[in-house]
Parts: structure tokens; C-alpha cells; sequence
């Protein structure tokens, strides 16, 4: 009978004495100070900076497809009632569009600025963290580039955000002030960057950026140059056939990618193609776009398809079923046309434009130009760009910088239509912003 | 002669004076149910009240009696008064049972249990006795329409399907609203374990418990019952105990039920006449509507009356050692929608031993299997009910080539029904061992250590036949989640009475730690129509494995105290610790307490001989709320892979002070019982005030992140509950009616900012509003001269825009209730419970699809068949068109009142008819038992909302959207026939 008791009082001390239950940690993230330990977490954090551009937000859909639907290459005819707003042109605050790519290239600012900021946590050497810093400074360049020529002067963040109680209220920085950060930025990373793996910054990127950067400001020496630079040096050349280059993948002419695998996928095929064969059809070649193609142009071939029961759609992002099509940020035909644009403003050497724009056009499987006059040159340069990179986010941007949208299309009747309204979310946290007139 | 005559006579005296003398009558009352001596019983004379003792402390008592006494009659609180015949005994032992009347029944509380008259909280019970011929898949089920204060919905007619359950009203937006379910003492898993994403159709791992298997469901309701569950009782504690043995010969039970089931709601939609007819209004073509074409009924197509079936055996009995109870049961039912299943295989085994007079151990095992076989939800352009809605009639289920036709603006849904499959299975295991170990006399040590696991797989894939499967030539998924919960109770409990003090002390140590290991699989290129396992699949598009872990860590201590049972007070108190919650607010406290006064028993209320009970109560505490998701207060970077290489990215910003929800509730309650508890009227008030609403405080995205979690809302529930028991004609006819009100209120949000736009009915919640109201433009009716909807300007500007945009519509309903009637006539039983809801509005979005108009492509219903056609035409559907208002630029079909609708309803829930065969049929064919029995559930659905069911929710058991439907499957109408054979 002891012994019953005594295992009794056993139990019931064995009751009592449970371990900490409560102390628990997360399975499946980290916390901050565990991400900058060593060179391969530190690796990893820039795979992450590189990881935001997939974001639907971003090169994933909206940052990519707006330009075309703003510029009239694109007509809304799909179920997501937002995108008609762009059609349009009249963007309401509120726009979730608008919305999710503020949100989704400014994350990537702050993932950019972890890394700037906690780098030397991980006791680097000297060369590994020049290299990633290098990377890290890109991807905060390229980002404040793509908010600044969407939204016009924006908050310039060079801090990341880890105390809730800092102070989130960040200004408005001038357009002029924000292309200061931007080339301060791509400065530190020119002479460190080089590719670490598939997909990442390489010099010929930060050179092709600058050229984008300098012919946007209206830099046409610097454009040229950098324009010259990336095509002489770093060994890329246009690929012969138009049609290779479509789905996007690792050719001669491409630069830079957002890269996507059928684990990391987008669904812009979906968005594209034709509901009989499982798509959206959210979006379709405009008339305008349509009647911009002269005859024979290759790129018309290949950028549009026509289904017998659904009309046109665009085919320049083709993986239905994969859902892998990469998106192309850079390619080298770009190049040639900002040399071209930059030699025609500064009233250059009209052979060497025509030869330029010839490269592309002939390519395209059309005729040489022999046009002279600098106005026209810019005309059809324009226009070239508009064929050439159809549906790949540029049009837009090229009808506000030259300050043709106002012509160009129908519901643009204002230059304050220009720039894109700074979305509600914003606005109504951040007691600094201010609205972009007109909305 | 006279001298024999008085010398009987005097014998006679002599023999009747013996008689006459006063004797002794002694004995020992036990408890029936436990065998132990009762102390405390009083014992009187019937006819001479005022002649009685009360048993002493080993039970025994003596009492002399005078000759006229004929009656002895014991009584003790919570037992059924028993009265015996002297006779000529001089030894009378009695048992005493507890009685399972009204308000003298005993009530399963936290951790033990109490007499029902002594209660100072707001608790309700249910006997599952009533409702046993009810063929439930789901416990929730037969709640429905018993309990005041409990709002049950079942979203949806999903076989296997979640319910929504609500204690006195919404306590939460983020952290979850459903109540803590505990069985036998051991809190369980909840909700929807599946990864493969079904919309409303949830699965809920409830339904893996048999409700056959339960024997009575307390709901504990305010916080003086519920803060003994400390961080977890704000929504309400649901304790649900299952079938014991009993000390008797073996009772075996077997059942076996089988009906049928049935849309009870069938939309009505056009025809292909009709539709042509539109058609040509809306595009002014002149197609013929009479020429012969396709005419196909889809929603024929998807849908069939589906069987249901029921079959159990049990087993109860034991000895003063030994208690069993063992079950083991099949359920299987078909769905109203083809190719929807739901099948479950369950077994029980209850044991309890007495291992001494110290000390009795035993345990509760349960094991069940189920598979659920489902079809993709109503939000779906890939689901088969919604589809069968939107395809117009034009289309044929084959082409001229024999193959699925795929022509229309929407997936086929016959394919989907054939040659799709979801399967679900889900095993559990749920058990819990115990040990009850008695010190001293009124100290007892119990132990209770229970484990729950539960382990669901999905199968999916979708064939290139369908729609959804063509686009990538198969789709398949392969999920498997394993859930577990271990838990360990430990008490100490002290019963003792102080002469008329009566204390009941009780403190408590627990822990309990939940893991979830889950993992998902998605293939795709099958190269079969056949193969359907990601074995076949070339590729793999999708893995992902992932584990959840929480622990929580508690004391708690309860003190209940009464004065002659007149003047109760009960306080209780609960320190939780959970790894959800952050650093600086790891342990939180809930006390509770409440106070009781049975007016009753006091002197000045003798002479009122028709109030048998009068109780008024009133308590206090505080609750928490911590499913606040784990490690919300960290700073936090997770898995961003880009294309092959690895990443991490900052996820989350840190909090540091998060920290749980918390409610404080106050309740005032009386209850009364008339005639000798024939009738019973129970009305409670409370008000929950809740704070610290975790909320998401939105962050400039400039900064990186978009939202700061916080707590930062506060809500408030207030109410009224009413419950009457009658006895209408003793043990005849009884009734039991409730009634409840809820008022909810959002009193804080972050900045005053409402949060807009939730779900498909554009759902809104604001400060001074209830949670989930309707938000959208105002619909003043059609204009009669150009057909087009005429909406309010709300301010007035001349223009329609968002500003314009008002209340609509609350989904929250203003009474809910229910009336049941049991008649127990000869050897008929019947019982009928009517349930409803009153002053609830739903917004019904399929309309938005049915009645566009033109806007879409979808079918429309015959509503459209009124519609605006000409100028003066007074109407309330606009015209078909597939333009906006010209003028305001709005479409007729924009999210606005014109969609909310009333969904009041009254619906006979259960209407069962048994039949009980008499002594004689029993005998002849040697059974304790036979009923035979009809039953019907839905019968009757009263109610003017124009869609397929007013208990509708799309989202199903979701925190925040509520009462809004969209093409959802409808809930059914059973027909079964049972028998019940008891041996």
C-alpha cells in the first residue's frame, strides 16, 4: 500500500513538473539579427532584394503592362476593373494598381537599405562587401529610378525600417535631387559589381542604366557615351532573328532580366492569351498599336497573334503552362536607339543615327530609313521604339519624357495627367506627402 | 356471547396499542451514481414534516416514527427527492439519483461540475438525449435553435461542411470568433485544416466527432464560467462530454437511420426561349426565341436528391468497479450537388475503474475516420453550382462530337462533376486518460492527460477534360497536414461543509503544446486522363512543407462558496502564458466573479408556495483572446527565392508590446421557477466591453511595410437572453423556448479609420457601427423614363461618387431563438423544434451575376423578366444593357441595396415522429427497447429572401464577412426513417 501511495505522489509531482512550454521559435522565419551572419546569409538577403522584382506589383504584371495601357498600345478587356482606370488615363488615388506597385518598389528600397545598413554585421572581407553593397546599391537605384519617372518627385529612403516607433513620415525629394541619389548610388556600385548568380547586376547593366537615366534627363552627351560604351564593350550583339528573342531567355542581345522558373512563376501568359486557351484576356493590341507596324515588320508577327474565335492578343509572353516567361529590363537594341535619339538631339551625325536606327529596323525586317531632317529622326525614333519594345513597358514613359502625350493620345488633356497620383495609403499615413496636382 | 365479543375486543387493543407504540426507523442513504454515503440528507415523515433528522456524516440516520407515519421522504440538493414506504421495516436504506429535472440537474462547468441551482454564471446545457434521431455529420448541427445566446449558422449545405458558431455576438475582426471546444476536459482542434482551396466549402475537423457519442454540451457564456479558460473564453467555451458507463447490466443500443436528402431551393433562371427573347432586348437582334435549340437545365445537370445514412451500435454497463461504454458507428451521405460525399467511421471506448475506495483511474478513447469528397466553392470560375448558374441554356453538355462542350463564357461544370476529383480524409485520434486520486475525506487530486491528433490528406486533380485542367494538360494537388495537441490537467479540489457553509476550493496547473506539420504538392502535365497521382505528373510546380508550434502554460484556482445553499459566491482566477504572445507579455491574468442569491429559500418567501425557485445572479471577469497568430512581436525575415537562388526578405516589423485580446463582461441574470419547477423562465443581461482588438495599423509603404500589427480596437457586445422551460402537462407535452438580442458595436478603430471593401459584399467596419455592416450606394428604384437605377446622393454634390456611398444593411440579426415542443403521448413521441432569426440582412451577390442585365455574361434569373423595356414602364429591375448610366457613369449592377435583401427566416428544423413499441412486443421479442421513428429536417422554411437559403454564407465560418451569398450551395431538406432497438 506504501508503495501505491508513493507512486501516487510521484505522479502528481511529475504533473507539476512540466517543461517551458511557451518557449517556442518561429519554424519557418528568422529573426532580424540572424540574417546578416555570414557571407552566405548575406548572399541571401540581396537574392531577396533581387527576389521583389517578380512581384505582380512589379516586373511580375502592373509595373509592366502600365506603360503600354497608359501609352493606348493596350486596351483593357478583361474582369479587373481597376486597369480601366489607366486605359483612361484618369488614375484615381485609390487605385490598388497604383497602389501595390508604390508599396512593392519601395519594399525593395527597404530590403536594399537592410543590407547597406547591417552589412558589416557579418564581418565580410573587404572585396565580398564592396561586391554586395555594390548589389544592393543597384537595386536601391534602379528602384528610386522607377518610382521617380512613374510618380514624379517621391520620398528617398536611405534608411531601412526596424523600430515601429521610428519616424515613417518621409518627404517628398525633388525630381533633381532624386536622380542625385539615384547616379550617387550607381556610382558606388560601378567599380565593385559583378554577377554573383544568374540574373544579377553585371557593369554593363549600371552602364545601360545611366544611358537610360542620362537620355530621360535629357543628358544626351552622357546618353550617348554610356549608350556607346555598353554596346562596343561588353561583348552583346543584336540577335538576327526578332523572333529568338521571344519567350525572353539568355540570347546575345539580352542584358538584363527579372527572372522567373516554373517554381517562381508569373501569370502574364494567362493575362494575355485568349480565353479559349485558359487566359484572361485582360489585355489586347490597340488599333493604334496595330496601324503603328509597317508592312512586313517582323515584330508586328511576333508580338501579336490572332485566335480565329477571340481576335488579337499579345504573344510576347507565351508560357502558359510553365508560367516562366522572363521579363526583359535591358536589351541591347535599347542602346542603340538612346545613341541614335541622344546623336539626333545634340543635331549630330545623321549618318551614324540612320545607321543606328537601320540596325533595329533592318533586323525587323524593314527597310532601311533615309529620313535627315533632326524632327523627323526624332519622330521616327519614337515610333521605332514604340515597335521594337512593344509591350515591354517603355512607350509610356517615352511619350511623357519627350512631352508628346499630350498630342498623342485622346484622354491625355492635361500634363498633369503626366505623372501618377500618390496613392490613398500614403496619403493618408504619411503626414509629409503631398498629392501631384490634378488629383 | 358478549363476554367473548370484549375479550377480542380487548386483545384487539392490546394488539393495536402494541402497534400503535412510536418505533425507530434507521438506514443509510448512499448516492446512486457513486455508492458513497450522503451526509446531509434530510429525512421526514410525509405526513408530519416537522418530524425529521438529517443523515450523519457516514450517512446513516435514525428517526422515530409514530404509527400514523406511512411515508418516509429523503431529500438533498441535486437529487431526485424519494419517498418510501414504512410498512413494517425498522431498516430503510435508500439511493439517491440525481435529478435530471430542470433546475436540479448538474451542469458541467470548468474543470468539475455544479448543481444547476447553484449557478451564479450565464451557462447553457444540452442533454443530446432530444436530439439523438437527428442525422448530424456535425455537433454544431444539433445546437442549433437550443440555446439562448448562441448564434449557429450552417453557411453552407457543404456534407461535412464548417458552422459558424457565435457566443453573445462578434468579439474580434482578426483574432478569430469561434468558441474553445473542449471534450472531456481536454481542449481539441478546430477549424479548417485544408490547404487546397475550396472558398466556403470548408472542412471541419468537428466533424471527425461523432455527436452520437455525446451526452451533454455545456456552453459557457459569460466570463464568470469562462475566465477559468483564461487567454482562450472570450468567444464562449463549449465542453462537451461524452457517454459514460453506468454501474448496471449491459445496455446495448443499436440504431441504424436511413433518408434522403434534397435541394429544398432550386433558382429560377431563364429557359432558352427566354433567353433569346433577352437576348434580343439587349443586343436588338431578331433571333426567333421559339426555334428549337438547346435547352439545358445546368442546374439539373449538377444536382440529385442524395441519400443519407446512419448506423450505430453501443454498449453501456459495468459494476461498483468497472464502468464501460463502447460505440462504433458508420455515417455516410451523398450531396445535393453530384459528385460531394461525406463519410465518417468512428469508434469509442469509455472506461473507468475503481481501483480502491481512494482511488478511480480510467480513460476515453475515440478513433474515427472520414473522407469527404468535395467540389470546388462558390467563388470559383471552376465551380460546378456556381457555373450551372451562370452557363446560359444555350449551351449543350456534349458537342456534335460527343466531347464536353467548352463554347460557353464559363467551364463546362459537367466534366468537373465526372471526371474531377477532391478528395479529403481525415483521421483522429482523441483521447485522454485520467486518474482521481482522494486524499483525505472532501480532498481529491485529478490528473488528465489527453491527446489529439488529427491527420488530413487531400487528393485533387483535375483532368484535361476540364476547363481548369486543360490549361496545363492536369492538374493535381497532394496535401498532408498532421495536427496535435497535448494536453495535461492537473487539480486539486476541496468539498467541505462547514455545518451550513458549504466550500468548494479548486486549483489547477496545466500546459498544453500544439504542433502542425503541414505539406503541399502541386503537379502538373499528366499523361493520362486517368493517372491521377503526382507520381504521373512531369512536373512539379509547387512543393512547400511548413510547421506551426504553440505552447500556453497555466494556473488557475477557483473558490465557490454557499450559506445554506441560499447565498452562493463563486471567484476564479487564471494566469496564462503563451509563446503567441510577445516578451514583455508573456503571462496574462483573467480573474472572474459572481455572487447568487436563491431568494427562494429565504424565510419571508415560504408562503409563496407557486414561485418554487427565485434566483437572481449577477457576475464579472475578464477574458482573453489570444489567437492572435505566433510571433506577430518579432522582427522577422523569411524564405523570397529568386528563380532557383535563395533569398530572405524582412517580413515582418518587430512589436514588442502585442499582446491578447481583452474582454471584460459584466451579466445580471434571474431565474425563476414556477409550480413546483414545472415552469422554468431564465433572463439574463450582459455587456462585453472588448479591448486591445488586434489590428493591422496601417504604415506609410514608403517605409517597406504596409502594416504595423497592433492592438488597437475596441468592440462591445450587449444583449438580452430569455429562456422558458414549461412542463406544460407533466410528462406529456413540454416545451422549451429562448430567445436572444445582441447588440454589437465597434467603439475604436486606429485613427477612427473604417476598414472598407471586405468580401463581396463590400463589408465595412467603423467606429459606432456593428462589425460587417453593408456598405454601397443607396438604390431609390428604377427610372421610369430611362430604365436605369436611380441611386441616393447622400451629400448632395450633384455627383455619384464614393462619397455617396452609405449603410445599407447589418447582417447581424436583432433576435434569434427557438421553440421546441416534445409530446410523449401513449406510445408516440414527438418533437419539433422551429428555429429563426429575425431582422437580418443578406446581401445576395449572386443577383449582381443573375440580374446584370447585359453587364455579364451570365444567366439570368425570371426576375429579369419584369424588367424596364418601356418608357413609363414602373419597375424595379432596370433595363438590359451593357452600358452604365450614361449621365453618372455607374452600372446598374454596382454593388448597392438593390442587392440586400431581408433574411429573416422561420424554419422547422426538426420534426420527429417515433413510435415506441409496448412491454408485450418487447417481451415477445426479448429486447429492452424499440422505437421506431420518422424524421424531417429544413421541412418548412419560412422566410421572404429571394435566394437559395437564408442561412447563407459564402466565406463560411470566416471572422469578419458574414451573411453575404454567392452562389452557395444551399443548405438541404433530409427525410429519414430510423429505428432504434435497445437490448
Amino acid at each position: 500500500m506504501t508503495t501505491m501511495k508513493n507512486l501516487i505522489y510521484i505522479l502528481i509531482a511529475l504533473s507539476f513538473a512540466a517543461c517551458d512550454v511557451t518557449d517556442i521559435d518561429p519554424k519557418g522565419d528568422i529573426p532580424q539579427d540572424l540574417a546578416f551572419t555570414d557571407e552566405s546569409s548575406v548572399r541571401a538577403t540581396i537574392a531577396g532584394c533581387y527576389d521583389n522584382l517578380q512581384s505582380s506589383s512589379y516586373y511580375g504584371r502592373n509595373y509592366l503592362v502600365l506603360p503600354d495601357l497608359l501609352a493606348n498600345n493596350l486596351n483593357h478587356t478583361g474582369t479587373t476593373q481597376e486597369y480601366a482606370e489607366f486605359t483612361n488615363n484618369s488614375v484615381q488615388s485609390d487605385n490598388f494598381i497604383i497602389d501595390g506597385i508604390w508599396s512593392s518598389i519601395y519594399d525593395g528600397i527597404n530590403r536594399a537599405n537592410m543590407v547597406i545598413h547591417f552589412i558589416d554585421d557579418a564581418g565580410l572581407s573587404n572585396d565580398d562587401k564592396n561586391l554586395y553593397l555594390a548589389h544592393a546599391y543597384f537595386i536601391r537605384a534602379f528602384n528610386h529610378f522607377n518610382l521617380v519617372r512613374m510618380f514624379g518627385a517621391v520620398p528617398v529612403k536611405t534608411a531601412p525600417s526596424t523600430d515601429p516607433a521610428q519616424d515613417f513620415n518621409a518627404p517628398r525629394t525633388s525630381v533633381d535631387s532624386v536622380y542625385m541619389y539615384i547616379e550617387t548610388d550607381l556610382n558606388k556600385a560601378r567599380n565593385y559589381i559583378a554577377e554573383i548568380f544568374t540574373g544579377s547586376a553585371t557593369p554593363a547593366v549600371i552602364k545601360a542604366l545611366y544611358a537610360r537615366m542620362a537620355l530621360y534627363q535629357g543628358e544626351w552627351s552622357e546618353a550617348k557615351a554610356y549608350a556607346d560604351t555598353v554596346i562596343s564593350n561588353y561583348g552583346y550583339s543584336i540577335v538576327p532573328a526578332f523572333a529568338d528573342l521571344y519567350p525572353a531567355n539568355n540570347n546575345p542581345e539580352s542584358i538584363f532580366q527579372a527572372q522567373f522558373s516554373e517554381q517562381d512563376n508569373n501569370i502574364l501568359a494567362q493575362y494575355f492569351y485568349p480565353t479559349s486557351e485558359g487566359g484572361r484576356h485582360e489585355f489586347t493590341p490597340s488599333d493604334s498599336i496595330l496601324s503603328a507596324f509597317e508592312a512586313g515588320d517582323v515584330r508586328f508577327d511576333e508580338s501579336i497573334s490572332e485566335h480565329p474565335d477571340d481576335g488579337l492578343y499579345v504573344d510576347k509572353y507565351r508560357e502558359l503552362e510553365t508560367r516562366s516567361d522572363n521579363v526583359y529590363l535591358f536589351r541591347l537594341a535599347e542602346m542603340y536607339l538612346i545613341r541614335a535619339e541622344a546623336e539626333t538631339m545634340l543635331n549630330g551625325d545623321v549618318t551614324a543615327i540612320q545607321d543606328d536606327i537601320n540596325t533595329i529596323r533592318n533586323r525587323a525586317g524593314v527597310d532601311s530609313t533615309n529620313v535627315t531632317d533632326y524632327n523627323q529622326l526624332q519622330e521616327l525614333i519614337l515610333q521605332e521604339r514604340r515597335r521594337e519594345f512593344a509591350f515591354e513597358g517603355h512607350y509610356w514613359f517615352d511619350l511623357v519624357r519627350t512631352g508628346k502625350a499630350i498630342d498623342e493620345l485622346e484622354t491625355v488633356t492635361s500634363t498633369e495627367q503626366y505623372l501618377m497620383p500618390i496613392p490613398l495609403s500614403e496619403m493618408q499615413t504619411n503626414d509629409r506627402m503631398t498629392q501631384n496636382p490634378g488629383y | 356471547m358478549v363476554k367473548k365479543l370484549l375479550l377480542l375486543l380487548m386483545l384487539f387493543s392490546v394488539l393495536a396499542s402494541a402497534y400503535a407504540q412510536k418505533r425507530t426507523i434507521t438506514g443509510t442513504v448512499t448516492d446512486k451514481g457513486t455508492n458513497e454515503t450522503m451526509p446531509g440528507v434530510t429525512v421526514i415523515v410525509k405526513s408530519n414534516p416537522s418530524n425529521g433528522t438529517i443523515t450523519g456524516p457516514d450517512g446513516t440516520y435514525s428517526l422515530e416514527v409514530s404509527e400514523n407515519a406511512k411515508f418516509l421522504v429523503f431529500s438533498f440538493v441535486g437529487m431526485q427527492k424519494v419517498e418510501k414506504a414504512i410498512g413494517d421495516q425498522t431498516k430503510i436504506d435508500v439511493a439517491l439519483a440525481s435529478d435530471t429535472e430542470s433546475l436540479d440537474e448538474v451542469v458541467v462547468v470548468g474543470y468539475g461540475t455544479e448543481s444547476k441551482r447553484l449557478l451564479t454564471s450565464s451557462i447553457s446545457d444540452v442533454s443530446l438525449r432530444e436530439i439523438e434521431e437527428v442525422p448530424t455529420a456535425n455537433i454544431d448541427e444539433a445546437l442549433q435553435g437550443k440555446t439562448a445566446g448562441v448564434r449557429i449558422n450552417s453557411n453552407s449545405g457543404t456534407p461535412g461542411g464548417g458552422i459558424s458558431v457565435r457566443v453573445r455576438g462578434m468579439s474580434s475582426i482578426s483574432a478569430g470568433n469561434s468558441p474553445l471546444y473542449v471534450v472531456d476536459g481536454i481542449p481539441i482542434i478546430t477549424g479548417d485544416q485544408g490547404q487546397v482551396g475550396f472558398s466556403g466549402q470548408n472542412i471541419d475537423a468537428l466533424s471527425s466527432i461523432n455527436p452520437s457519442d455525446i451526452e451533454s454540451i455545456s456552453i459557457l457564456k459569460d466570463a464568470s464560467a469562462a475566465a477559468i479558460y483564461g487567454a482562450r473564453a472570450t468567444n464562449g467555451v463549449v465542453l462537451i462530454t461524452t457517454k459514460q458507463g453506468k454501474a448496471q447490466k449491459t445496455k446495448i443500443n443499436a440504431r441504424a437511420s436511413f433518408g434522403i436528402e434534397q435541394m429544398w431551393n432550386k433558382p429560377d433562371l431563364l429557359n432558352s426561349e427566354q433567353w433569346l427573347e433577352y437576348q434580343n432586348d439587349l443586343t436588338g437582334n431578331n433571333i426567333n426565341p421559339g426555334i428549337d435549340t438547346t435547352n439545358t437545365d445546368w442546374i439539373d445537370e449538377v444536382t440529385q436528391i442524395a441519400p443519407i445514412s446512419n448506423y450505430e451500435v453501443s454498449a453501456a454497463g459495468g459494476n461498483e468497479k468497472t464502468k464501460y461504454f463502447l460505440s462504433g458507428s458508420y455515417f455516410t451521405r451523398k450531396g445535393i450537388v453530384k459528385s460531394t460525399a461525406f463519410d465518417r467511421l468512428s469508434g469509442r471506448l469509455n472506461l473507468d475503474h475503481r481501483f480502491n475506495d481512494k482511488l478511480n483511474f480510467g480513460a476515453n478513447i475515440s478513433l474515427s475516420g472520414s473522407e469527404n469528397n468535395r467540389v470546388e466553392g462558390d467563388q470559383s470560375l471552376h465551380a460546378p453550382l456556381a457555373v450551372a448558374i451562370s452557363l446560359p441554356p444555350t449551351y449543350p453538355v456534349y458537342n456534335s462530337n460527343g466531347e464536353y462542350d467548352q463554347s460557353g463564357p464559363y467551364a463546362n461544370p459537367v466534366p468537373i462533376i465526372e471526371d474531377a476529383v477532391n478528395k479529403a480524409n481525415a483521421f483522429r485520434t482523441l483521447g485522454n486518460a485520467f486518474m482521481e486520486y482522494k486524499i483525505i475525506d472532501g480532498l481529491k487530486f485529478k490528473t488528465n492527460w489527453g491527446y489529439d491528433f488529427y491527420m488530413l490528406n487531400e487528393h485533387s486533380y483535375d483532368p484535361p477534360t476540364t476547363r481548369q485542367g486543360n490549361q496545363t494538360n492536369g492538374m493535381g494537388f497532394e496535401t498532408f497536414s498532421r495536427s496535435s495537441n497535448f494536453t495535461s490537467n492537473n487539480t486539486l479540489n476541496y468539498i467541505k461543509a462547514f455545518g451550513e457553509h458549504n466550500i468548494n476550493l479548486l486549483g489547477g496547473y496545466s500546459f498544453e503544446k500544439y504542433n502542425r506539420v503541414s505539406s503541399f504538392i502541386k503537379g502538373v502535365e499528366f499523361p493520362h486522363e486517368y493517372l491521377e497521382y503526382l507520381e504521373s505528373a512531369a512536373t512539379i510546380q509547387d512543393a512547400y512543407a511548413s510547421v506551426n508550434e504553440t505552447g500556453t502554460n497555466s494556473y488557475f484556482g477557483r473558490f465557490k462558496y454557499n450559506y445554506q445553499y441560499k447565498y452562493i459566491l463563486a471567484l476564479t482566477g487564471r494566469y496564462d502564458g503563451s509563446s503567441r504572445f510577445s516578451d514583455n507579455y508573456r503571462y496574462g491574468f483573467f480573474p472572474g466573479a459572481s455572487v447568487a442569491w436563491r431568494i427562494s429559500e429565504e424565510a419571508f418567501m415560504e408562503d409563496i408556495d407557486f414561485l418554487s425557485e427565485l434566483k437572481l445572479k449577477g457576475g464579472f471577469g475578464i477574458t482573453g483572446n489570444d489567437r492572435i497568430g505566433s510571433f506577430r512581436s518579432l522582427s522577422l525575415y523569411t524564405a523570397a527565392n529568386y528563380a532557383g537562388v535563395a533569398g530572405i526578405m524582412p517580413v515582418q516589423i518587430a512589436n514588442p508590446d502585442l499582446k491578447w485580446e481583452t474582454t471584460y463582461q459584466s451579466d445580471i441574470g434571474l431565474t425563476a421557477g414556477f409550480l413546483d419547477d414545472k415552469i422554468t423562465v431564465d433572463i439574463s443581461y450582459y455587456l462585453k466591453k472588448t479591448k486591445d482588438l488586434l489590428l493591422d495599423r496601417p504604415l506609410p509603404p514608403s517605409s517597406g511595410f504596409t502594416v504595423l500589427s497592433d492592438n488597437i480596437g475596441e468592440m462591445e457586445n450587449q444583449g438580452v437572453e430569455l429562456t422558458i422551460n414549461a412542463n406544460i402537462i407533466e410528462d406529456i407535452w413540454s416545451v422549451n423556448f429562448n430567445i436572444s438580442h445582441n447588440k454589437n458595436k465597434v467603439t475604436k478603430l486606429y485613427n477612427g479609420q473604417p476598414i472598407e471593401d471586405i468580401g463581396r459584399g463590400n463589408q465595412r467596419i467603423a467606429e459606432g457601427e456593428p462589425i460587417s455592416h453593408f456598405y454601397g450606394y443607396n438604390a431609390l428604384g428604377v427610372d421610369p423614363s430611362t430604365g436605369y437605377m436611380v441611386f441616393e446622393d447622400v451629400n448632395n454634390d450633384g455627383q455619384l461618387t464614393d462619397a455617396d456611398r452609405t449603410i445599407i444593411g447589418d447582417p447581424h440579426p436583432d433576435f434569434i431563438g427557438g421553440f421546441t415542443n416534445t409530446v410523449n403521448y401513449k406510445n408516440f413521441e414527438l418533437n419539433v423544434l422551429f428555429q429563426f432569426s429575425y431582422g437580418n440582412d443578406i446581401f445576395n451577390a449572386t443577383r449582381i451575376y443573375t440580374e446584370s442585365l447585359g453587364v455579364s455574361g451570365d444567366n439570368q434569373s425570371t426576375n429579369i423578366l419584369d424588367r424596364w423595356q418601356n418608357v413609363g414602364d414602373q419597375t424595379d429591375v432596370p433595363l438590359a444593357t451593357t452600358t452604365p448610366n450614361p449621365v453618372t457613369k455607374i452600372y446598374n449592377n454596382v454593388e448597392s441595396s438593390r442587392f440586400i435583401e431581408d433574411g429573416s427566416y422561420l424554419r422547422l428544423k426538426n420534426l420527429s415522429l417515433g413510435y415506441k413499441f409496448d412491454q408485450q412486443v418487447l417481451d415477445k421479442l426479448g429486447l429492452n427497447s424499440l422505437k421506431v421513428y420518422f424524421s424531417a429536417k429544413n421541412l418548412l422554411t419560412f422566410t421572404k429572401y429571394s435566394g437559395l437559403d437564408p442561412e447563407v454564407n459564402y466565406a463560411g465560418n470566416d471572422d469578419v464577412v458574414m451573411g453575404v451569398e454567392f452562389f452557395t450551395y444551399p443548405s438541404v431538406r433530409t427525410f429519414t426513417f430510423g429505428i432504434n432497438i435497445g437490448i
